[in-house]
């Protein structure tokens, strides 16, 4: 019998940047050139000399490194490695004596970027608080989440925003634990914590690979969510598809 | 951005320095009965038994007129913050968790002195806290509330804590120990370092009291430390020492290679996360920047350059009725170091460092139920804790009866908490825990 629920939060507690179409109506760029424009405009402004093309290339090289650990080695760096990487491709060290100054000045901007990321609150799924308050009833609910641009922390605050929050007992985001989903260490994470063997333990989430794959490796249960967007139910090995909030709790009870 | 304006031989030279440094700030030789002081941490709890914001108490522990308050930074450009309220004999201080009071004794000549103090303080706080229908517990974590961002305390620090270490960051919000400070002499500072970390599993065991939090049973007796042991687990932040330490610099050395989590810059607490020597390369042997970093490095037991004293950690706050056990039992370990020591080396063998690593993991999850590393081996060292709080001659050594009543019961706090709460559930637990002075 399941005695705990975890969710992915992209594209199913949240939909992916439906904040995108409210910025492009308060006239605000895209998530993605906003962050490129804030590191171009923070070093042209410290560093005169390096040319907003050359720092446009050292965000696009620190991206690179960012999918390279995100894809090869199931981890994702924060924002401030991003930078660092970054400021590395500009070749910018910090003087004798000066490396706190040069935190500072990282930190500043790694706060205006994870900032922005989370300035408008994206959609939530439909029907998400009334399935969470229900589960929550039931079970042990918690998160297993990627976090790729918006950090843990920043997704935090958006549940607390949301009112979501109180529904979970963890929340466990991939650059706070070193490791992101399919790798089975942030599901043991989630099994250890909960103090519950992976069997009792149900995931739901929207993406085959992480969300199904992932937890089935280490023996949990999981259920594909398609509320949001049907990446390819016809084909899942999820012991469930939920198409509607509304069905999760039914659906969870008959798991096995 | 790897910088290396220093070489690793400039590093060591560095490391020397600040080793010297440290070891300066402690008294040259111990002599005479160790002053104690202590730091209770007590949760503080709604009817629910939800945390509740201990900031609405300051202003009645104000009103006697014998306490100040004190500020600190709060979030960012806030400077009017009261962090706590301190008097001549003892203070109060918020701690990571609103829920969380922080009760600091002064420097002590015995413990009994010790828990005069601290019975009149806890009497304060609990009166202060009963005008709001609120409980103190003697208990070492949130009952009900689980770690969370919405009852972390909003001080700057604790901001860029949270911002440098994610949601590990959040345990402190709900964790309340009971610890020691007891000054030694630079002559003994190694040793004790090491000892007081050894010793950990058997103040664990007998001491463990927090079993059940977010309103659920743990799979730990102390899951104050359970927990804490998986925080920044490959840089051994926490919980007994990885191995012992030959001389200073080899602690100052290690505890350089652990994450500058964050640092001090221009008025500013800023998350880092960089190795500190990439720090120590940078600014040379920066000795308040290092004790700034040791001071967020948690093993079981830490030298303290700010008071010259050893702090022993590992204890859960205790039972009300029961509150100086832990303190006593820890006196004595240190006091009887040196006899315990040998005990140890000749029933546990010369790999007892490692097996004393094997009864920590054990400890915390099973309490007195671990198996022990030798035959009637806590009751061999409470005797000889015992003997060394007789040496003392002030009688402090009566502290030490909970103790053998656990030992009899085979039952630690946190054993018996368990069996409350399976028996009478949450309610049942919050009435076992209350402090009623």
């Amino acid at each position: 019998m399941i005695e705990a629920i975890t969710f992915d939060f992209w594209d199913t507690i949240a939909v992916d940047d439906s904040d995108e179409p409210k910025r492009a109506r308060l006239g605000l760029p895209g998530k993605g050139d906003a962050r490129t424009q804030l590191f171009i405009e923070h070093i042209t402004r410290y560093y005169p000399a390096i040319a907003p093309q050359r720092a446009a290339e050292a965000y696009r090289h620190a991206n690179a490194c960012f999918r390279h650990a995100w894809h090869t080695e199931h981890r994702t760096p924060g924002v401030r490695q991003r930078l660092f990487d970054a400021y590395a491709g500009l070749g910018i060290q910090s003087q004798p004596g000066q490396l706190a100054s040069l935190l500072r000045e990282i930190d500043t901007l790694s706060r205006e970027i994870e900032t922005m990321e989370v300035r408008i609150a994206p959609d939530f799924a439909p029907s998400v608080h009334w399935a969470l308050q229900a589960l929550a009833q039931e079970y042990t609910v918690g998160i297993i989440s990627d976090a790729i641009h918006t950090t843990g922390r920043g997704i935090r605050h958006l549940l607390y925003q949301q009112g979501l929050a109180p529904y979970f007992k963890f929340m466990i985001f991939s650059d706070e634990v070193g490791a992101s989903k399919p790798s089975p260490k942030v599901f043991r994470i989630a099994s250890q914590e909960i103090g519950l063997p992976p069997e009792k333990i149900a995931h739901i989430g929207d993406r085959e690979s992480n969300d199904v794959t992932g937890p089935l490796a280490v023996g949990m249960r999981a259920v594909l969510y398609t509320g949001v967007v049907d990446r390819g139910s016809e084909k899942t090995r999820a012991m469930a598809v939920c198409r509607h909030f509304q069905d999760l709790p039914d659906i969870v009870r008959r798991l096995r | 951005m790897s910088t290396t304006t220093q070489t690793d031989a400039t590093l060591h030279t560095t490391y020397a320095q600040l080793a010297a440094r440290f070891v300066a700030s402690f008294q040259p030789q111990q002599i005479g009965p160790r002053t104690v002081g202590r730091e209770a941490e007590y949760p503080v709890v709604g009817a629910r038994g939800e945390a509740v914001d201990v900031r609405r108490l300051w202003h009645v522990l104000l009103e006697s007129g014998d306490l100040q308050p004190e500020y600190g930074p709060g979030r960012l450009g806030e400077r009017d913050f009261i962090v706590g309220v301190k008097g001549e004999a003892y203070s109060y201080a918020l701690e990571v968790g609103l829920g969380t009071v922080e009760i600091n004794t002064r420097p002590c000549q015995h413990l009994l002195e010790v828990k005069a103090l601290m019975e009149a303080a806890v009497a304060r706080l609990v009166h202060a806290a009963s005008r709001f229908n609120w409980r103190v517990l003697g208990y070492g974590i949130q009952p009900v509330s689980p770690p969370s961002l919405g009852i972390m305390s909003p001080k700057q620090r604790y901001l860029s804590l949270y911002r440098a270490m994610g949601s590990s960051w959040l345990w402190y919000t709900v964790t309340s120990s009971d610890q020691l400070q007891m000054a030694i002499g630079q002559t003994e500072m190694v040793h004790m370092l090491n000892y007081g970390n050894m010793i950990t599993p058997v103040i664990i065991a007998l001491c463990a009291n927090s079993p059940v939090y977010a309103g659920t049973v743990s799979p730990f007796c102390s899951a104050r430390e359970g927990v804490m042991a998986e925080i920044r687990a490959r840089e051994n932040r926490h919980g007994m020492l990885a191995h012992p330490f030959g001389e200073l610099v080899d602690f100052v050395e290690t505890v350089s290679q652990a994450d500058y989590l964050i640092l001090r810059d221009a008025g500013q607490i800023i998350p880092s996360s960089q190795p500190f020597t990439h720090y120590l390369r940078e600014h040379g042997a920066d000795f308040s920047a290092f004790l700034f970093h040791e001071h967020y490095i948690w093993n079981s037991a830490r030298l303290r350059a700010a008071y010259g004293t050893l702090e022993v950690r590992p204890a859960c706050q205790q039972p009300w009725g029961e509150h100086m056990a832990a303190g006593a039992l820890i006196l004595g370990l240190i006091e009887a170091s040196h006899a315990i020591l040998a005990y140890i080396v000749q029933e546990v063998g010369q790999d007892y460092w490692e097996r004393m690593r094997t009864y920590h993991q054990q400890s915390i999850r099973f309490g007195l139920a671990a198996p022990q590393p030798a035959p009637e081996f806590l009751h061999e060292v409470v005797t000889l804790a015992e003997k060394g709080l007789a040496a003392r001659h002030f009688g402090e050594e009566a502290l030490l009866a909970p103790l053998w009543t656990r030992l009899e019961r085979s039952q630690n706090p946190a054993q018996r908490a368990r069996a409350v709460f399976q028996a009478d559930g949450l309610n049942g637990l919050l009435a076992h825990a209350t402090i009623r002075p």
